[in-house]
C-alpha cells in the first residue's frame, strides 16, 4: 500500500496514535511498530515524525507519560497513555471523520 | 551535557528507541555491529530531534538554559553540516575569501589614498592657489608674487608657500640627497599640523636673510636617520655643507609622505617675478567660498598685471580644493571606478554563495520540512540556518582578513610608488567593518533564500519529495542567480578588457626616444658652492670621466630627466611676427641640455645641427642670438606651412625678450606624459642656465644596471661631496610612469578572472541540478533510442539560455558603465567593438564548457538506473 499524502497524515496521524494508546499504554518504539503493522504501512511513521507528535499531544494534555521498568530488559521505558481529555478529543474527531467519509461517499469518492 | 531536563528526557527516549531498533535488527539476523550501524543509519541524528521538540511542561517555550543550549547545539550542528558537505563548504569559503578579501584590499587602498580626509584641520577649508597664464593654464607662483598676494588678500585666514629642494645630507651615514619642503612659517599652523616635538618656524627664521639655518624633521626621518633620539632638538644637521639646527619634529601622517625635512622658505622679494617655483596653500576665512576667494585673487592678479606688465601681463589666478591638488581628479576617478568594481564584485560573490547554499538547501528540504511539519517552527529553522550562515561568515570573513593582510603587504611593496598614502593602506577599523559586513551580509542574504523557500512552500508539501523533486526546489531562484552571475561577469570582464586594451596601447606608444640602455642620475651643485663657471667645469670633468668608462657611448646633461617630477615651462614666439602681447606666445616645455644629450637619450636630429662647443655661452663672450633647438611639434606649430625653421629667430619668454636662433630640429619626445601628445619643446644649451641640480644621462652598450656602481664611484672621485643621486635605468622610469594604468588593469583583470570562475561554477551547478531533476525523463528518452547529441542539447539548452540572457544584460550594463572608464582609457573607445565582441564570446564559451561535463554525464546515463532509482 502506498503511503498517503502529508495532508491526510496530519489529520489521521494523531487520531491513529490516540486510538492505539486507548487500547493500552505503549512506549515509543512499540507504538511505531503497531502503527505500521495495524495500518498495513499506510500510516507508518518514522521516529522523527512520531516523537514530536507524541510530545505535541502531551503538551495539549491529550496523553500523559510515566516511567516503568521493563520486565524483560530491566530498562526504564517511557510509556504513554490516553487521558480523559484525549478520549473526549478522540470521540469528537471520530464523529467528524465518519461524517467526512459519508460525504465523500455521496460524492462517489469513497 | 544538556542542563535542560526536557532535553535530557528526549535524549533518553531517543537512546532507548535506538536500542530497541538495534535489538530488533539483531533478532532479524544481523550481527551486533551490523545492527548498530544499520540502526544508526536509519535513525539519523538524534541530536536534531531532541533539539527541535517543544517541552510540553512549558507549553513549548524554552527555559533560558535551554536557549543557551539551543544556540550551542545550533553551532554544533552547523559544524557537523559543514563536515558532511566538504565540497560545498570549501566552495562557499573559497568564494567568500576571494570575494571579501579582494573587496577589502581594494577598499583599504582606495580608503587610504582617496577617501580619507587629508591630514589637515578642517581640510575642506584648505585650498591650493596659484597663477594662470594668459592662455588659462595653471602655473606655480613666484616668490615676489606670493608676497604680494599674501599682503593684499582678504579671503584667507592665512597663506603659506611651499618649494621643493633636494639638498645633500652629510654627517649621518653616506652623503645622500633628501627631499625637503621649504615652507612659510605659517605652513604648519595653517594646516593645523602640530609638531610632535619642539616647534614650527618663527617669522624671523622665515625672513629672507634672517636666521634660516633651522630645520623641522619629519617623524619618519627622525626615527629612520636619527634613531628617534629624544634629545634631537638643538642637534645639528648638515645640508649642502651648511649646519642647520633641529627645532622641531613634524608628525609623519602628512600629505607629503616622501618629505624628510622642512626648511624655512625665506622668500626672496627680488627674485624674478616670473620665476614660478612655489606652490601656495591658504585657509579660507569663515564664510568665504572658493568663488569669493577666486574673485579676490583675480583682482589682485589684475593689479599686478598693471604694476608689472613685463612679467604679469595677462596672468590671472586659480583657487582649487586641497583635495583636488593632493589627490587629483584622476586618482579620485580611479578610486571611484575601483569601488564600483568592488560593489559589483560583492554582489557577484553574494550571488555565487547564494547559489551554492541553495544547492545544498535543496538536498536538505526534506530534513527541514520534517522539522517544520512537526512544530519546529519557522523561527527555529531560521535560527539554525542563521547559525550555519554566521559560522560560514565568521570563518570566511576571518580567512578573508588573513588574505587581505597579506594582500595589502603585497600592494604596499608592488604598488605604484608615487602614490601618496599608499603605504598607509592597512586593515584599520573601516576595512575591518567592510570585510565583516560583507561576509555577514553575503552569507545571510544567501542563507535566507533557502529558509524562505521552506517557509513559502510549507514543510509538509516537501516531506515526501523524491530525489528529483527535491532537486527542483529553488530552481527558479538559482536560475535567476546564474543570470545575475553572468551579467556581472560580463560587466567586470569587459571593464578589464578595456583597461587591458588601453594598457597595451600605452605600452606600444612610440616615445620618440630610446630608453633602453640608459642610466640617469642627478648631481647637486648648490649656488653657494658652485658658480656658473665652476659648475660648467665640474660637468666637463664628470662628462669626460664617465665617457671614458668602457661601454659608454654618450653622456648628456639636462635640466630635468625624462619623466622626472618637474616639467619646466616657458613661452616662445616667432620673432618676425613681432610679438607684443603675452597672448602671442606659445606655451612650451623647455630643457637646457648639453650637445650629447640627444644621442644619450636617442632623440634623432631631423634638420640643422645639435649644440656644439661653439654654442657655449661664456661670460665674457656674449652671443648675439643664442642658439636653440626646437622639436618637430614646435616647428609645425610656428611654421605650419612647412618652411624650414633652421636659421630663423624666435623670441624667448616675453615681448622684448631675448631673440634666439633656431639651429636644429629634433624629433618630438614623449618624456613628460605617455598618455598625451607631447607639448612643443625648445632646447637651450646647458650653459645658459643656472640650474643647480642637473640630470646626467648615460647611454651604455651593456646592461645599464651594471653600470651604476661604477657611476657612483666616478661621481665621488670628481667631488667627494657630490654623490650620484638615485642612479636608475631609464626603462624603470618608463615602467613607473604607467604604474597606475598597470595597477588598475591588473586589479580589474584579477576581478574578471574570478568573476569568470564564479559564473562558470554557477552554470555548472544549475546544469548538474537540471540533470538530476530530469534523470527519469532522460532515462526514458535514452531508453527510447534518443540520439546522444539530442540528449546533450536538451541538457545544455537550459543553461545556455540562462547564460545568453545574462550575457545580454551584462553587455548592456557594461556599455552603460564603461562611460565612466572613458577618462582612464588611452586610445580606446569606451564602447570598443573588439572588447564587446570578444567578452561575450568568451563568456559564451565558458558557459558551453561548464555545461559540458553534466551533459556528458546525462548522455552516458544508464536508462535502467535512471528509471529504477525513483
Amino acid at each position: 500500500m502506498t503511503r498517503v499524502a502529508e495532508a491526510w497524515m496530519r489529520g489521521a496521524g494523531p487520531m491513529a496514535v490516540l486510538k492505539l494508546l486507548d487500547r493500552h499504554e505503549m512506549y515509543g518504539y512499540e507504538l511505531a511498530e503497531a502503527l505500521d503493522r495495524e495500518s498495513a504501512g499506510v500510516l507508518a511513521m518514522g521516529h522523527s515524525t512520531l516523537y514530536p507528535l507524541l510530545y505535541n499531544l502531551e503538551s495539549k494534555g491529550l496523553i500523559e507519560r510515566h516511567d516503568r521498568r521493563a520486565e524483560d530488559t530491566g530498562r526504564v521505558r517511557k510509556y504513554y497513555r490516553v487521558t480523559a481529555a484525549g478520549r473526549a478529543w478522540l470521540r469528537k474527531r471520530q464523529a467528524e471523520w465518519a461524517g467526512l467519509v459519508q460525504a465523500m461517499d455521496r460524492l462517489g469518492l469513497a | 551535557m544538556s542542563l535542560d531536563p526536557h532535553d535530557r528526557r528526549v535524549r533518553d527516549e531517543m537512546a532507548h528507541h535506538l536500542a530497541e531498533l538495534q535489538a530488533q535488527l539483531e533478532a532479524e539476523g544481523l550481527t551486533p555491529d551490523e545492527a548498530r550501524e544499520e540502526a544508526a543509519r536509519r535513525f539519523g541524528d538524534p541530536e536534531r530531534l531532541a533539539h527541535d521538540t517543544p517541552d510540553p511542561e512549558r507549553g513549548g517555550r524554552r527555559s533560558p538554559a535551554a536557549l543557551v543550549d539551543a544556540a550551542r547545539q545550533d553551532l554544533g550542528f552547523a559544524v557537523r553540516q559543514m563536515r558532511r558537505n566538504p565540497l560545498t563548504t570549501a566552495l562557499v569559503l573559497a568564494t567568500l575569501v576571494v570575494g571579501v578579501s579582494a573587496s577589502a584590499i581594494v577598499f583599504a587602498v582606495v580608503h587610504a589614498v582617496v577617501l580619507r580626509p587629508l591630514p589637515f584641520e578642517e581640510p575642506d577649508r584648505v585650498v591650493h592657489v596659484g597663477q594662470t597664464s594668459p592662455q588659462g593654464r595653471r602655473y606655480s607662483i613666484s616668490e615676489p608674487n606670493f608676497v604680494d598676494f599674501r599682503a593684499r588678500q582678504r579671503s584667507f585666514v592665512e597663506m603659506a608657500a611651499l618649494g621643493r629642494a633636494s639638498p645633500i645630507l652629510t654627517g649621518v651615514g653616506d652623503p645622500e640627497s633628501v627631499e625637503v619642503l621649504r615652507v612659510s612659517h605659517t605652513f604648519f599652523e595653517l594646516l593645523g599640523i602640530d609638531p610632535v616635538l619642539g616647534r614650527a618656524f618663527t617669522p624671523e627664521e622665515d625672513a629672507f636673510g634672517g636666521a634660516n639655518d633651522v630645520v623641522v624633521l619629519s617623524e619618519g626621518a627622525w626615527v629612520r636617520r636619527f634613531g628617534g633620539d629624544p634629545a634631537i632638538l638643538g642637534r645639528s644637521v648638515v645640508l649642502d655643507g651648511m649646519a642647520h639646527r633641529v627645532v622641531g619634529v613634524a608628525p609623519s601622517a602628512s600629505a607629503w609622505p616622501a618629505v624628510e625635512l622642512f626648511m624655512p622658505l625665506a622668500p626672496n622679494p627680488d627674485v624674478y617675478r616670473d620665476d614660478q617655483r612655489l606652490e601656495a596653500v591658504a585657509r579660507l576665512a569663515a564664510g568665504v567660498t572658493m568663488e569669493d576667494a577666486l574673485r579676490d585673487l583675480s583682482d589682485i592678479a589684475a593689479q599686478l598685471s598693471d604694476e608689472y606688465p613685463e612679467s604679469n601681463d595677462g596672468w590671472g589666478a586659480f583657487v582649487r580644493s586641497a583635495r583636488e591638488w593632493r589627490i587629483g581628479e584622476n586618482l579620485t576617478r580611479l578610486g571611484g571606478l575601483l569601488l564600483g568594481a568592488v560593489g559589483l564584485f560583492l554582489i557577484l560573490t553574494c550571488a555565487s554563495v547564494s547559489n551554492l547554499l541553495l544547492a545544498r538547501a535543496s538536498t536538505r528540504t526534506r530534513e527541514m520540512s520534517v522539522r517544520s511539519a512537526l512544530g519546529a517552527g519557522r523561527a527555529r529553522i531560521m535560527g539554525q540556518l542563521v547559525a550555519e550562515g554566521a559560522l560560514l561568515a565568521l570563518l570566511g570573513g576571518g580567512l578573508a582578513l588573513l588574505v587581505t593582510f597579506q594582500g595589502l603587504c603585497l600592494v604596499r611593496t608592488l604598488g605604484p610608488p608615487d602614490v601618496a598614502r599608499l603605504g598607509d593602506a592597512s586593515i584599520g577599523a573601516p576595512v575591518l567593518l567592510v570585510a565583516l559586513l560583507a561576509s555577514l551580509l553575503t552569507v545571510l542574504a544567501a542563507g535566507v533564500a533557502p529558509a524562505l523557500l521552506v517557509g513559502r512552500r510549507g514543510g509538509a508539501g516537501l516531506l515526501r519529495a523524491t530525489g528529483s523533486a527535491a532537486a527542483g526546489v529553488g530552481s527558479g531562484l538559482r536560475d535567476t542567480l546564474v543570470v545575475v552571475q553572468f551579467a556581472l561577469a560580463v560587466t567586470v570582464v569587459s571593464g578589464a578588457g578595456l583597461l587591458v586594451r588601453s594598457f597595451v596601447e600605452l605600452q606600444g606608444v612610440d616615445l620618440g626616444f630610446e630608453a633602453s640602455g640608459v642610466v640617469r642620475f642627478g648631481v647637486r651643485l648648490p649656488d653657494d658652492q658652485y658658480d656658473q663657471v665652476a659648475r660648467q667645469s665640474y660637468l666637463d670633468v664628470l662628462h669626460d670621466q664617465i665617457r671614458a668608462i668602457p661601454g659608454v657611448r654618450a653622456v648628456g646633461m639636462s635640466t630635468v630627466s625624462p619623466f622626472g617630477p618637474m616639467r619646466p615651462s616657458n613661452f616662445v614666439a616667432r620673432s618676425d611676427r613681432e610679438p607684443d602681447r603675452q597672448e602671442d606666445f606659445t606655451p612650451v616645455s623647455w630643457r637646457a641640455v648639453t650637445g650629447d644629450y640627444f644621442s644619450a637619450v636617442g632623440i634623432p636630429l631631423l634638420a640643422g645641427r645639435l649644440f656644439g662647443p661653439e654654442d657655449r655661452a661664456e661670460r665674457d663672450r656674449p652671443v648675439r642670438n643664442p642658439p636653440v633647438i626646437i622639436d618637430r611639434a614646435l616647428a609645425d606649430l610656428l611654421w605650419p606651412d612647412g618652411e624650414d625653421p633652421v636659421g630663423r629667430l624666435v623670441t624667448w619668454f616675453l615681448p622684448g625678450g631675448q631673440q634666439c636662433e633656431v639651429i636644429g630640429v629634433v624629433a618630438s619626445a614623449r618624456d613628460e606624459r605617455v598618455d598625451a601628445e607631447p607639448r612643443p619643446r625648445i632646447y637651450r644649451p646647458f650653459s645658459f642656465t643656472a640650474w643647480d641640480q642637473p640630470a646626467v644621462l648615460v647611454r651604455t652598450e651593456g646592461d645599464p644596471g651594471e653600470l651604476i656602481p661604477e657611476l657612483r664611484r666616478v661621481a665621488l672621485s670628481v667631488d667627494p661631496t657630490v654623490p650620484a643621486i638615485a642612479p636608475t635605468p631609464l626603462v624603470r622610469d618608463v615602467r613607473e610612469i604607467v604604474a597606475w594604468p598597470r595597477f588598475s588593469m591588473q586589479v580589474l583583470s584579477l576581478f574578471g578572472l574570478v568573476a569568470l570562475t564564479l559564473a562558470a561554477m554557477g552554470i555548472y551547478g544549475v546544469t548538474a541540478l537540471s540533470v538530476a531533476r530530469r534523470r527519469h525523463e532522460i532515462g526514458v528518452r535514452v531508453a527510447l533510442g534518443a540520439e546522444p547529441s539530442g540528449v546533450h542539447w536538451m541538457v545544455v539548452r537550459h543553461g545556455i539560455r540562462l547564460a545568453g540572457l545574462g550575457i545580454g544584460v551584462g553587455v548592456a550594463l557594461a556599455l552603460l558603465l564603461s562611460r565612466f572608464l572613458g577618462v582612464l582609457l588611452y586610445d580606446v573607445s569606451a564602447a570598443d567593438p573588439a572588447t564587446f565582441l570578444l567578452v561575450p564570446t568568451l563568456l559564451g564559451l565558458v558557459a558551453l564548457a561548464s555545461t559540458w561535463v553534466p551533459a556528458r554525464r546525462a548522455v552516458r546515463l544508464d536508462p535502467r538506473e535512471a528509471l529504477v532509482s525513483e
